[in-house]
């Protein structure tokens, strides 16, 4: 199936929303939302940018630091695919977007 | 000749309906702890507390705890239309109002499960059933006419001890499965490959439960006297498809993966939340988690034993 193409600013910063509580199982994750006391299930790509969304890596490091788990996969494609997958924790309130800092 | 016999066969009908009354009256009260759950049967049909004593005797105590569920099983007239009808209540609130006699057992059954979801704080409660084999608890969890009930009695006749056939009871503190073991309820569909597995199902005692259509109580202990498992720790997680033609098989899937499902059939993860996340977190760390498509219950009992064992995920 093909992603839905997400535009986000290259200069945001994804950090993980503090209040989510995150389980590791085996290299994927459930996580609970307390805000929402909703539980969410991250396959082992989604909890991969889940770890990365650290508040200090710009999207497209992210994006190209997650790639280099996924060599063999075209690169326009797998983007496409882990920025839905962002978008979609973005969605889901388990990732905010953080601040630029002044130096 | 006729004239005599006549008031005579009015004076038996007669003498037996003031039986019947005096029966009414006084209703029978028994009280029971099954598993964990405490429960009071008041019935003023004789049947019927014959028939749920039938199953839970085992169960029975002579004093009522301060907890417990207290069902009531009364015949009333509609004052409209001077039918009888059969109402089930739970402590003074109605539940439900019957026709026919022949559905009553299985809708007590149903109110306890109801009281059970509700009113049983200290369980986390997957709807599911749980059966255990060499001590080694297994949750079959699922949405209803996956065939959770017939597979757990397919397991039953395998040899394997019996938990439950509708919750899993998980202790927050220990993580381990308490057995509530009530009658299993088997839907017509599924008596004739259990009768082939040699299991006794009474047919002639055959109930109708709503939309589940004709039902038969399997009683356990008919089964064998030590069916019944103690309490044990989950070892691994059966999500059941039952689907009659296809050839059973057994397919791994994540631990993570499952712990959401085994959310999504909680009955009252929103009253643990967060802390209830983790215990099923903990409880799956430790468990194979597997989806069976079951169909023949042998083959599918066969496949679930060697995931159990590890041989095949």
């Amino acid at each position: 199936m093909e992603a839905e193409t997400v535009q986000f600013d290259p200069n945001a910063l994804p950090v993980r929303r503090a209040s989510v509580c995150c389980h590791e199982l085996d290299g994927e994750a459930v996580l609970y939302d307390p805000a929402h006391h909703a539980v969410h299930y991250l396959n082992a790509t989604a909890y991969l940018i889940w770890q990365h969304c650290d508040g200090h890596t710009k999207v497209p490091a992210l994006l190209n630091k997650v790639a280099a788990h996924f060599a063999d996969v075209e690169t326009d494609t797998l983007i496409r695919e882990l920025e839905a997958a962002l978008d979609r924790l973005v969605r889901n309130g388990l990732v905010d977007w953080g601040q630029l800092r002044a130096a | 000749m006729t004239q005599i016999s006549i008031p005579s066969t009015l004076g038996l009908a007669r003498e037996r309906t003031h039986i019947h009354a005096r029966a009414a009256d006084r209703g029978v009260t028994r009280h029971y702890r099954i598993g964990p759950v405490p429960v009071s049967l008041y019935s003023e049909l004789p049947g019927i507390a014959h028939d749920f004593h039938r199953f839970y005797e085992p169960y029975q105590v002579f004093a009522p705890a301060v907890d417990s569920f207290r069902i009531e099983v009364r015949p009333q007239r509609s004052w409209r239309s001077l039918r009888r009808y059969i109402h089930i209540r739970t402590n003074g609130r109605e539940q439900c109002v019957l026709r026919s006699e022949k559905s009553v057992l299985p809708f007590v059954e149903w109110t306890m499960n109801a009281l059970v979801a509700r009113f049983l704080p200290g369980y986390l409660q997957i709807h599911a059933a749980t059966m255990s084999l060499d001590g080694q608890g297994v949750i079959l969890a699922g949405a209803p006419g996956q065939g959770k009930s017939t597979l757990a009695a397919g397991l039953l006749a395998r040899g394997w001890s019996y938990l439950s056939d509708e919750f899993a009871l998980i202790h927050p503190d220990t993580r381990l499965l308490e057995p509530y073991p009530k009658a299993l309820c088997i839907k017509s569909g599924s008596f004739a490959p259990l009768l082939k597995l040699g299991l006794p199902l009474d047919l002639d005692r055959v109930m109708h439960k709503g939309s589940k259509g004709p039902v038969s109580l399997l009683d356990p202990l008919a089964v064998r006297p030590d069916a019944v498992s103690s309490t044990c720790p989950v070892r691994m997680i059966v999500f059941p498809q039952y689907c009659p033609d296809a050839e059973p098989a057994v397919e791994g899937i994540s631990r993570a993966q499952a712990v959401f499902e085994l959310v999504r059939a909680s009955f009252n993860f929103t009253k643990f939340r967060g802390p209830g996340l983790e215990v099923l977190v903990e409880t799956v760390r430790h468990a194979r988690c597997v989806r069976v498509r079951s169909g023949d219950l042998n083959r599918t009992g066969e496949l679930i034993e060697q995931a159990l064992r590890g041989e095949t995920i």
